[in-house]
């Protein structure tokens, strides 16, 4: 009698071992939920290379950093399948007039999103502009900076032509550069006014100004200003970067963000699309 | 039609006058190629073909061909092997015989009626359908009385912005 207890306790607990390790509670698969149940997040972002990177992250019913509900993530499955566009969407491209020539093009303009693990190091200076959770399943896709700055999001469900979802879309600040501060000047936390300025002011654009400051033994403090409208200039003023946290030359890393909304496909339950252009200098800052 | 295509057509013409007529009754050849493919334009590289054709030889050789291109991609850019091309075609072509003991060789041209596909990750992104002209020269080793092996070249002018070079072998069955 008490072998057999033993072996179903044994088997108890080589089941729960088992189903722990297979089921992962917080991702469901894309061919379970339907379009209109997805709560779509998209961030693309331009830092200032080549490139425009983008994240996806697409949870079921729910924003992916919601602070009452744990979110669930949808993971793509079969012939479910997320694309960066710059400008028309896959679907709309049509080559047949050059099918040689064509690809090129489409090269530059058309990227799936693929499931990814760690982010771009620009993503990092979002902070509280974090909208992707990256405890879940999440992917990001990339294509060449170009004069187009009109972003497509497509999720394509071949399932059903009915749900596929491809009209998130969001516009690209403009490309900029700080203008001033210079990289490695000289300034006084305490006693001058930093003005900050950048190129191609962006009237459609709201502006973030982050100044994070690192000093000798690692004493760290965070500063942000922000503006509905992109002027082209900001002033941080005289003491706001000082801090008790702060002492002697320190490294002070600002990081000027332009930020526009986009517009989520209205199939999905709800979403956010946020496109960011992000550059950032480091300069010294003295007591 | 390029430069090289006219003159090539000039050479099978002269090849036609010249030769010696001396196919007494005709002869049917069924004839299977796999080949390599190689687009002079385009940035596109790789790719195999299947050829089937048959064909009627009575001084002259009249062909009837089905032509498929396949796993042809673009040889830039980084998703390359994501980009694909495929071309599928009928051809009818007439060529000229030359016998050489157990070697044959055969020198001519046709029309390619072609049907060519774009896909970019599986996704179609565009389709061309174009009448072409090409040139066909092949090489035939009799090993018996009804079995032969041979090599073809085909330089096909122009398929949706492509020329195409196709290099094969393969078998023919004569009855």
């Amino acid at each position: 009698m008490k072998g057999i207890a033993t072996k179903i306790l044994l088997l108890t607990l080589i089941s729960s071992l088992i189903i722990a390790c297979s089921d992962d509670d917080n991702t469901v698969n894309s061919e379970g939920v339907a379009t209109g149940q997805i709560y779509a997040t998209f961030q693309i972002i331009a830092d200032g290379d080549d490139y425009v990177y983008a994240e996806a992250q697409l949870t079921d019913g729910i924003p992916p950093l919601n602070a009452e509900d744990e979110a669930t993530f949808v993971q793509l499955v079969g012939n479910d399948e997320l694309w960066l566009s710059a400008g028309e969407d896959l679907r709309e491209v049509d080559i047949s007039d050059d099918i040689f020539g064509g690809f090129s093009d489409l090269e530059d303009t058309q990227a799936p999103f693929k499931s990814a693990t760690r982010r771009r190091e620009s993503y990092d200076f979002l902070f509280s502009r974090v909208i992707i959770n990256e405890l879940g399943t999440w992917y990001s896709a990339r294509l060449p900076e170009s004069e187009e700055r009109e972003y497509h999001i497509s999720l394509f469900r071949d399932r059903d032509d009915g749900t596929t979802a491809r009209d998130s879309i969001v516009t690209l600040p403009e490309s900029f550069n700080v203008t001033s501060p210079a990289s490695g000047e000289r300034i006084s936390r305490s006693g001058d006014d930093i003005v900050v300025q950048w190129s191609n002011a962006d009237s459609a654009s709201s502006i973030e100004v982050e100044a994070n400051t690192t000093c000798q033994g690692s004493s760290f403090d965070s500063v942000s200003i922000s503006d509905n409208i992109d002027a082209g200039m900001l002033t941080i003023s005289a003491g706001v970067l000082d801090s008790e946290l702060l002492s002697g030359n320190c490294s002070t890393t600002l990081n000027v963000r332009k930020i526009r909304v986009g517009q989520f496909d209205s199939k999905f339950i709800g979403g956010a699309v946020n496109g960011y252009q992000i550059r950032r200098i480091v300069f010294i800052s003295e007591p | 039609m390029n430069k090289i295509f006219r003159t090539s057509l000039a050479a099978i013409a002269a090849t036609f006058m010249v030769a010696e007529v001396s196919q007494a009754e005709g002869i049917f050849h069924l004839d299977a190629g796999l080949g390599v493919v190689q687009v002079s334009s385009g940035g596109f590289e790789g790719g195999y073909v299947v050829d089937p054709a048959i064909a009627y030889e009575d001084g002259l050789v009249y062909r009837v061909g089905a032509l498929a291109i396949r796993d042809l991609r673009s040889s830039s850019g980084s998703d390359k092997s994501e980009t694909e091309i495929e071309v599928s075609a009928i051809y009818f072509g007439i060529s000229k015989a030359l016998d050489i003991k157990r070697l044959k060789a055969e020198v001519g041209g046709g029309v390619m009626f072609s049907n060519a596909q774009a896909y970019y990750y599986d996704e179609k992104v565009g389709e061309d359908s174009e009448t072409s002209p090409y040139l066909n020269v092949k090489f035939i080793f009799d090993l018996t009385k009804f079995l032969s092996i041979q090599t073809d070249w085909k330089y096909i002018d122009d398929i949706s912005g492509g020329d195409f070079h196709v290099l094969e072998a393969g078998v023919r069955f004569s009855f």
